[in-house]
């Protein structure tokens, strides 16, 4: 079995035994019922006492052939706003990066913390799109305004 | 015959006697004090036989250990525990007698070199001086000398913690100590090593699977330049793309030859395995 089987295997036992609180990560069920391992759909809850608070946020999580030498490509739904995300979705993060601050060693805990981290601290040098990196940059306050639009889209069932 | 006779021919019979080899043959001393020298000295067997005894040790924890690593089927069993444990103080005691003896010796041989010196110092012998030499004989004795030596010696080197650190610098002694403190706690950093924050300690505990595949380590081998450990199939597949340490945050470049097989962590994994075990049977017989 390819490394990249075995250690999403591991990976997807050892979440199942114990992950964060709040967060949900599962493989994506193919057609034909069987488990698709380099595809996981994964949740990421703001954290509290933050705009991103109670909501949970969608991810989908692509992991290639070559990992874990090769990171996984991690994408919010089109059109997600945070400063650094793309319009496709995609999450510009220095430890999903090949060329930056990823390591074979990096687990999927870290990966869907570290975006949780990412919500609420954007890098500023790194902007991805337009609207966010700009209103947050200059105008804070249309920036927080946007911010809780899209918590109440992605709340929590009550 | 009398018990003086009886005594000199004793010494007399062993042959690898260590007789004053510090003095020469014409420093001129009395009869009593050359037996005393006699009996003082040690048999050079003793020291060859506790050395003997350490190093068979060394070799039996040795060889233990490659039978242990070189078969890939068994685990360990609670023999290999006991094992481990014996030798542990048997070596410590062992190296305990090798340091009191080696105190012993030099207080002896302290003391030797003072009567010398003071025979040497003391004026001839005549008939003018003869009531000097009999007011004299309140000195302390040879066998006092001795023991007030010994004392001041054994209290210098209890105060200077020569002993333990004997030990700590004792390769055999301190993996033995390792071997035997993991086959208790496999998933446990080792006592030594808990300020060192290189090592892959997540929750106080050391993990036992491969930071690559995340599965249990088979054949664990150690980075020498940074102490990760990895299993050896993925870190060497991992090093023909990158030579960069897959552990984030760390930025050791390293290359195969870096890489030697971790024994230890072997062990961790084997005692692991065999405490899950003995777990599992112990709960089935709870359920019984």
């Amino acid at each position: 079995m390819s490394l990249c089987r075995t250690r999403l295997q591991e990976e997807r036992k050892q979440w199942r035994k114990d992950h964060p609180f709040g967060f949900y990560a599962k493989p994506v069920k193919a057609a034909d019922g069987s488990l698709d391992l380099t595809q996981w759909t994964a949740g990421i809850p703001g954290r509290s006492n933050t705009l991103w608070q109670g909501a949970t946020y969608p991810v989908t999580i692509y992991f290639p052939e070559e990992y874990p030498s090769k990171p996984p490509r991690v994408k919010f739904p089109a059109g997600f706003y945070h400063p650094n995300i793309y319009p496709s979705g995609t999450v510009c993060l220095s430890i999903l990066n090949e060329s930056q601050d990823w390591r074979p060693a990096i687990t999927l805990k870290q990966i869907v913390i570290g975006i949780q981290e990412l919500l609420d601290s954007p890098n500023p040098n790194s902007p991805a799109q337009e609207p966010a990196w700009k209103a947050y940059s200059k105008d804070k306050a249309a920036y927080e305004k946007k911010v809780r639009e899209q918590a109440k889209k992605y709340a929590n069932a009550m | 015959m009398n018990q003086e006779e009886s005594d000199e021919l004793r010494i007399e019979n062993l042959p690898e006697l260590d007789v004053t080899p510090d003095i020469s043959g014409y420093v001129p001393l009395h009869r009593d004090i050359l037996e005393d020298f006699q009996k003082t000295a040690v048999s050079k067997r003793v020291e060859k036989s506790l050395e003997e005894e350490i190093s068979y040790i060394r070799k039996a924890t040795d060889d233990h250990i490659k039978a242990i690593l070189s078969n890939q089927e068994s685990g360990l069993s609670d023999m290999d525990h006991y094992f481990f444990e014996n030798n542990l103080k048997a070596l410590e005691s062992l190296m305990r007698a090798q340091n009191d003896l080696q105190i012993w010796r030099n207080s002896v041989d302290e003391t030797k070199k003072l009567i010398v010196q003071t025979s040497f110092e003391e004026p001839d012998y005549t008939i003018e001086n003869f009531k000097d030499y009999s007011e004299k004989s309140g000195n302390p004795e040879f066998g006092d000398n001795i023991m007030s030596n010994y004392a001041v010696y054994a209290q210098l080197h209890q105060s200077e913690g020569t002993f333990s650190n004997k030990l700590k610098m004792d390769e055999t002694y301190h993996y033995l100590k390792n071997v035997a403190f993991i086959l208790a706690r496999p998933e446990d950093p080792l006592p030594d090593d808990v300020a060192d924050d290189e090592l892959a300690i997540s929750g106080g505990k050391v993990s036992l699977r491969d930071p690559l595949s995340l599965e249990y380590y088979r054949e664990p081998y150690v980075s020498l330049r940074c102490s990760h450990i990895f299993e050896k199939d993925t870190i060497y597949s991992h090093l023909s793309n990158s030579n960069l340490c897959p552990v984030s945050g760390c930025d050791a470049r390293i290359s195969r030859r870096d890489l030697k097989p971790d024994t230890i962590m072997s062990l961790r994994v084997k005692a692991f395995f065999m405490l899950e075990k003995s777990k599992n049977s112990s709960s089935n017989v709870d359920k019984l």
